[in-house]
């Protein structure tokens, strides 16, 4: 639990392979997984995080530490959030959005999904297959069926290419 | 897309295993969920296990424009997907409907949008935004607009509001109301802005049968920006609100 001897509480978290880090409760209770187990008294010594490794979680913390240093400033947390994604590959995104969906932060994890998101808006099925290595198991004829189905969809300017 | 994006995105460099289509249900639907309702429905033709996911979509977004004129088949498409939602039992949190009358079947889309509208409080929507643009005809919408119990923001063009005025207007939650030549007299202007405590944002432009506009302080909390234009200079703006940041006022006393 917090400490009321006004000396800022640190934690120590470990990854599934082992690291150990440390960070101030007050950035790591914005994931809701961590702070139930700090209310529940259950994070005296280490808190493992078993869905998460140690080079995921070493982003998650940088982003804990960079979003609660904003104070209530809705725009500058969200530029921030802008920032810290903008040079992560797809890779990296598909572990941060684990591991918020793990921790349970709603935040980071809408940030990332709004991310991938706008990668594939406005592409095409095509397109969008070869970006994220989609397997198509459909046959020519269910594909066919399908997309008369939302036939809508196929309306405008979206060709194959790669833009 | 802007051939500037091309180089950005890198759509030479691709991920080789499909590791997108291994994430949780749950976070799919997040990333459906910042999606356009077109690109998200459009998911369903990736593989075979993305052929549903959209299905449960929390957010839905129908706009005309991006049916190229065939409104039949617009409406088609916007009654079979909030039936099957019905059906479903599905949850809708947000709920954005763009549509312009004016071709010949205005009368069917009043009539589609009669239907619609009062099922989004049973469906669960908590915010509905509703654009409706009437190209010819002044059409009358009270039918339609004053049964929107969920609505958050309300655009109207060319639209009459000024008959079958119920006694309790539904808007508590509205934030933003646009209202653009809209047929309208003062009684029911206030009964409306009165009935929504939580606008931002008001914009009257154009409005027939509203000669004054009085906005008092203790009705309107939130209000941060208002625009009032008309062409009619016996229109009179009186306001009395601190929490204005942008005011603009065009053509009248």
């Amino acid at each position: 639990m917090a400490a009321e001897t006004g000396t800022p509480t640190t934690l120590t978290l470990k990854s599934n392979d082992d690291e150990l880090f440390s960070v101030a409760e007050s950035a790591a209770i914005l994931s809701v997984t961590i702070r139930n187990m700090v209310e529940d008294g259950c994070a005296g010594g280490v808190i493992p995080l078993d869905n998460v490794d140690g080079k995921t979680l070493a982003s998650v913390i940088t982003y804990m530490n960079g979003i609660s240093a904003i104070p209530a400033d809705e725009e500058k947390k969200k530029s921030y959030r802008d920032k810290f994604l903008s040079d992560k590959d797809f890779e990296t995104l598909a572990d941060m959005v684990l591991a918020a969906n793990y921790l349970n932060m709603s935040c980071l994890m809408d940030a990332v999904s709004a991310k991938i998101a706008q990668v594939m808006e406005k592409k095409s099925v095509g397109w969008v297959r070869r970006k994220f290595g989609i397997e198509n198991d459909y046959t020519p004829e269910e594909e066919a069926a399908v997309k008369e189905e939302h036939k809508w969809t196929f309306e405008g300017v979206e060709t194959d290419d790669d833009n | 897309m802007k051939k500037a994006k091309k180089t950005e995105d890198g759509g030479s460099t691709c991920i080789n295993m499909d590791r997108i289509s291994k994430l949780p249900e749950e976070i799919l639907q997040r990333i459906l969920y910042f999606l356009s309702q077109k690109q998200a429905v459009r998911t369903s033709v990736l593989s075979k296990s993305w052929r549903n996911i959209w299905c449960t979509r929390p957010n839905l977004d129908f706009s005309d424009d991006t049916f190229k004129g065939n409104k039949q088949y617009f409406l088609s498409v916007v009654n079979n997907t909030l039936q099957r939602y019905r059906d479903q039992r599905l949850c809708v949190k947000k709920f954005h409907l763009r549509i312009s009358l004016g071709d010949n079947t205005y009368k069917e889309s009043v009539s589609f949008l009669e239907k619609w509208v009062p099922r989004f409080t049973a469906m669960g929507v908590g915010a509905f935004r509703l654009s409706i643009l009437s190209k010819n005809e002044c059409v009358d919408m009270s039918s339609v607009v004053f049964k929107a119990e969920s609505l958050k923001l309300l655009r109207l063009f060319n639209c009459d509001l000024g008959q079958n005025t119920p006694k309790n207007i539904p808007f508590v939650r509205l934030t933003v109301l646009r209202l653009i030549k809209v047929l309208i007299n003062k009684d029911i202007f206030n009964k409306i802005v009165w009935s929504c405590p939580l606008l931002t944002t008001m914009l009257i432009e154009q409005c027939r049968g509203l000669e004054n506009v009085t906005l008092e302080k203790t009705r309107h909390k939130y209000l941060k920006h208002f625009t009032f234009r008309t062409i009619d200079d016996r229109c009179s703006v009186e306001i009395d609100i601190l929490t204005l940041e942008t005011i603009d006022i065009l053509g009248c006393q």
